[in-house]
């Protein structure tokens, strides 16, 4: 009889998490050309997918989902984070996907409760 | 101690309350709890439960152990009918200061950036940003708060950038602040995410 959570139903895994973000970006944008009237209904979408499939997991964790969609016009763009928390107990997961009109970076970020 | 095996989002410091009423005194019992691996937290829980300066004396300490020990759990003794979350601190006796920081952050931003231009250097200026606002944050000395600093410089150049961020957290305790730069040549996105360590 288990009376307690073993360590893998308690750790951040990234493999898990980033299979959930690439279902989400998938479904939400897919193969759907650029268009500014959509775009941002586009970035809400993919991170409430993200976040109710994160919540199933049912997960000690808090969550926090960005995403940045950007039209391909040759600009560039960097991002970067940096996180002051335990290393041992949370994690971050960035995915980056294309299509060929647009790019899409979104990060998953878990910390421990 | 009751089994809590349908419930997988049973944390186990509420098994551990509702396990420590039902126990009988003087009797053995297991208990486990979670122990953060970060020692400021392990003291801070470790000091509220150790409060007695001595046994009671008409109860009697139940020990706590693990026979095999798991990396997240502790021995801790805990006396009858007193819960070692009985004076848990779960929200913060000050709030992270969201104005503050968002000052800081633009004379951050634009110390740094100025009238600068995008080059390929700039991934290494994204994560310099990132690394000084979360320092900046962290001087501020605002107690178990986990920082996230996210920071996203882009070019100028007829592209549309959307970015849209949301959370799952603790709304009393947990919060964000954000700041936009633009100059002629580049815009950088600097948001800095503060929850809180229940």
């Amino acid at each position: 009889m288990e009376d307690y959570q073993t360590g893998e139903e308690t750790a951040f895994v990234v493999d898990e998490v980033s299979t959930i973000v690439k279902e989400a970006v998938e479904g939400a944008i897919g193969e759907n050309s650029y268009q500014q009237s959509r775009v941002k209904q586009w970035t809400n979408n993919v991170v409430e997918q993200c976040l109710s499939q994160l919540n199933k997991l049912g997960k000690p964790f808090k969550y926090i989902v960005t995403c940045i969609i950007m039209q391909k016009n040759g600009a560039g763009l960097q991002t970067a984070c940096s996180c002051f928390w335990d290393n041992t107990t949370d994690g971050s997961c960035t995915v980056r996907w294309e299509n060929k009109s647009m790019y899409c970076i979104v990060s998953v970020f878990g910390l421990a409760i | 101690m009751m089994p809590c095996n349908t419930h997988k989002t049973c944390f186990s410091k509420k098994r551990l309350g509702h396990g420590s009423q039902k126990r009988a005194e003087g009797q053995k019992s297991r208990v486990t709890t979670k122990a953060d691996s970060d020692p400021k937290q392990q003291w801070s829980r470790t000091k509220k439960t150790t409060g007695f300066s001595q046994t009671p004396p008409n109860q009697q300490a139940v020990k706590t152990e693990m026979e095999t020990p798991v990396p997240w759990t502790s021995s801790l003794t805990v006396y009858p009918g007193q819960s070692e979350w009985q004076e848990y601190q779960t929200a913060p006796h000050r709030r992270f200061p969201r104005e503050q920081v968002h000052s800081v952050m633009k004379s951050i931003v634009e110390a740094r950036l100025g009238e600068a231009q995008y080059t390929s250097s700039c991934s290494a200026v994204a994560r310099e940003l990132s690394d000084s606002i979360k320092e900046a944050a962290k001087s501020l000395s605002y107690e178990r708060y986990k920082l996230i600093s996210y920071v996203a410089i882009g070019q100028l150049r007829d592209s549309e950038v959307t970015c849209s961020s949301r959370g799952v957290w603790c709304p009393a305790a947990d919060t964000f602040t954000e700041y936009t730069f633009k100059n002629d040549h580049l815009f950088a996105l600097c948001v800095l995410f503060a929850v809180y360590q229940e």
